[in-house]
């Protein structure tokens, strides 16, 4: 006996349809660029004072990281970052990384450079501890999952590459290795791929989680429910980038931000999955994240908060949207 | 007549039609072609489960736990998957300005001996980790800013009160957490050192309180306003004390 009803799908080939439905890569390749390219400037950054961050005259040398982390509670943090003090490796290091997240931003042997720049960049946050902040959670984390899925199957160097030299690529086994192009159970010619599905999902329930727990964690806290907590942000003159003091004339308004955002943070889980509150959840996320880059001084880490969004928009919407602005141009011409 | 009721009936049924449902996949096609073939589905799932757990094992051993105790599965869970969650750096709390907005914590150290010229006179004697004007671009100053904050997180008292001295326990921890304070204090100064070509003194915890409205709209203090910001005391006993006027070289902001 069938439990469900006449053309309802199992809970087999629901979870299946979920993870493994191929679906095409116009998301992910967005994702893919604005990670690629925060990668390379993190990495940028870094190097702007690397004598500062690594080597023999860090701010936390290697003797008391190795102190931190591997004192009578050890810990599983590894890199070899922390076994070197050669300034010479850690600058080959850094350059790679950067370059890498260069590669990946413009989808140049995508599969190869999209695993090197996840890894280059973990091992720069294992021995930078104490310096990092929720930029290099979300973009490691987004990185990470790029590595599964085929981003470079649209506009990138890797795509353009194909289209010129097929038979090359048909011909060389490491080609269409290092590239993506092409790799098992995958059809280029209509560039949709379960992989692309998969590496979307883990991106979509990973963001549900930070979330959630934001959320959970901002309702033990008084300031979020008096709806002070708005103001106290932007009045910390640390974050600051720009006056928003102002808002302190309007309370009940500023109280009124405090409590959506609050809502709004802990119900996404829940609410960004069906399709008529999706929209608002993610316009809220775009307003939330796009105040924080605007005006508490982390516009790298609201960026990538709105780049992780966007995996819950779905590749045939982007494929619309960027369609409208071909025909827009076609017709301005 | 009976054409002005098929109408009538073809309109009503518009209105009562179910909102378009975007159309779903041919679940019969999904394992052939470029579809996961079904063993590599099984092994993905079951890393997926593996995965989430090493994902969720940490927020949830930090929500659960108090002073006394932390929640035993979700210790056990985070315990287990400590290797897996924190080689990945997937091991976070997500605690963004949660509980509550807090103070911001800051580094303040005199030079013994400037050797370079200053281009301010307070810059002679007092330099700051982070500096919103030295440090740029955005992301560098943050950079500088998290180590502060972590400095002082890590902090341990150099003397204890006689009355904690006679809780073992405490002691254990404590000189191991002294200990370790006092490298990252030693490791910091001689970076310092380096790059400044000087000898550095003490380094000051400094903690700019968040002023309330009424201050910043009603009273005209400005966010980096002097009377926010206090020295922090570096042992048990010590009270926190607060900071000279002159000492913080940033220029003050008016809301």
């Amino acid at each position: 006996m069938n439990p469900t009803t006449p053309g309802q799908p199992t809970l087999q080939q629901a979870i299946q349809a979920f993870f493994f439905r191929p679906t095409s890569a116009h998301t992910l390749a967005l994702i893919r660029f604005a990670t690629g390219s925060m990668i390379a400037y993190i990495h940028l950054v870094w190097m702007l004072n690397l004598e500062s961050f690594m080597g023999p005259f860090a701010l936390i040398n290697n003797t008391t990281w190795n102190a931190l982390h591997h004192g009578p509670v050890p810990d599983y943090k590894w890199t070899y970052l922390s076994q070197t003090e050669s300034m010479s490796i850690i600058w080959c290091h850094e350059l790679i990384a950067c370059i890498s997240g260069l590669c990946l931003a413009l989808g140049l042997m995508t599969r190869t450079f999209s695993i090197l720049a996840w890894f280059t960049t973990l091992m720069t946050a294992h021995r930078m501890t104490g310096m990092l902040f929720g930029l290099d959670q979300i973009t490691l984390m987004i990185a990470m999952y790029l590595c599964f899925a085929r981003p470079g199957s649209l506009w990138s160097l890797d795509s353009w590459l194909y289209g010129r030299f097929q038979n090359t690529y048909t011909q060389h086994a490491w080609l269409r290795l290092c590239s993506g192009v092409l790799n098992r159970g995958c059809d280029s010619t209509v560039s949709e791929c379960w992989s692309n599905t998969f590496a979307t999902r883990l991106i979509q329930l990973h963001l549900c989680v930070i979330y959630l727990f934001g959320g959970l964690g901002k309702l033990r806290g008084e300031m979020w429910w008096d709806g002070s907590a708005m103001w106290y942000s932007v009045a910390s003159y640390e974050y600051q980038s720009m006056n928003m003091t102002w808002t302190g004339h309007f309370p009940i308004l500023s109280s009124i931000a405090t409590h959506i955002t609050l809502f709004w943070e802990f119900s996404y889980c829940a609410l960004i999955w069906p399709r008529w509150t999706r929209g608002m959840m993610l316009s809220m996320a775009l307003l939330v994240h796009g105040g924080i880059a605007l005006f508490l001084g982390m516009i790298t880490f609201g960026v990538m908060m709105i780049v992780a969004n966007a995996a819950f928009v779905s590749p045939t919407s982007v494929q619309h949207w960027v369609g409208l602005g071909k025909k827009r141009n076609e017709g301005s011409r | 007549m009976e054409l002005r009721i098929t109408r009538t009936t073809l309109e009503l049924s518009k209105l009562t039609e179910k909102p378009k449902i975007e159309p779903q996949p041919d679940l019969s096609t999904l394992n052939a072609g470029n579809c996961c073939p079904v063993w590599l589905q099984l092994v993905l799932l079951g890393l997926f489960v593996v995965h989430s757990l090493g994902v969720l094992s940490e927020p949830l051993r930090f929500f659960s736990r108090s002073d006394i105790r932390t929640g035993p599965e979700f210790a056990w869970l985070g315990e287990t998957m400590k290797p897996y969650s924190q080689w990945l750096y997937i091991n976070h709390g997500y605690f963004f300005f949660a509980p509550n907005p807090g103070p911001s914590h800051l580094i303040q150290y005199p030079l013994d001996a400037p050797t370079a010229q200053p281009t301010e006179p307070n810059q002679a004697k007092n330099h700051l980790l982070p500096d919103r004007e030295k440090h740029r671009p955005r992301l560098l100053y943050h950079r500088y800013f998290m180590l502060s904050e972590f400095y002082t997180n890590r902090f341990a008292p150099q003397q204890v009160s006689e009355e904690m001295k006679k809780d073992l326990e405490f002691m254990s921890t404590w000189a191991f957490d002294k200990e370790l304070y006092d490298q990252l204090q030693t490791s910091i100064k001689a970076s310092l050192k380096h790059s400044v070509g000087t000898e550095i003194g003490t380094l000051n915890r400094i903690e700019r309180e968040l002023p309330s409205s009424q201050q910043v709209l009603k009273d005209g203090w400005a966010l980096n306003d002097p009377r926010l910001t206090n020295v922090l005391p570096e042992t048990m006993i010590e009270a926190t004390t607060p900071l000279p006027p002159d000492v913080l070289p940033s220029k003050p902001i008016k809301p």
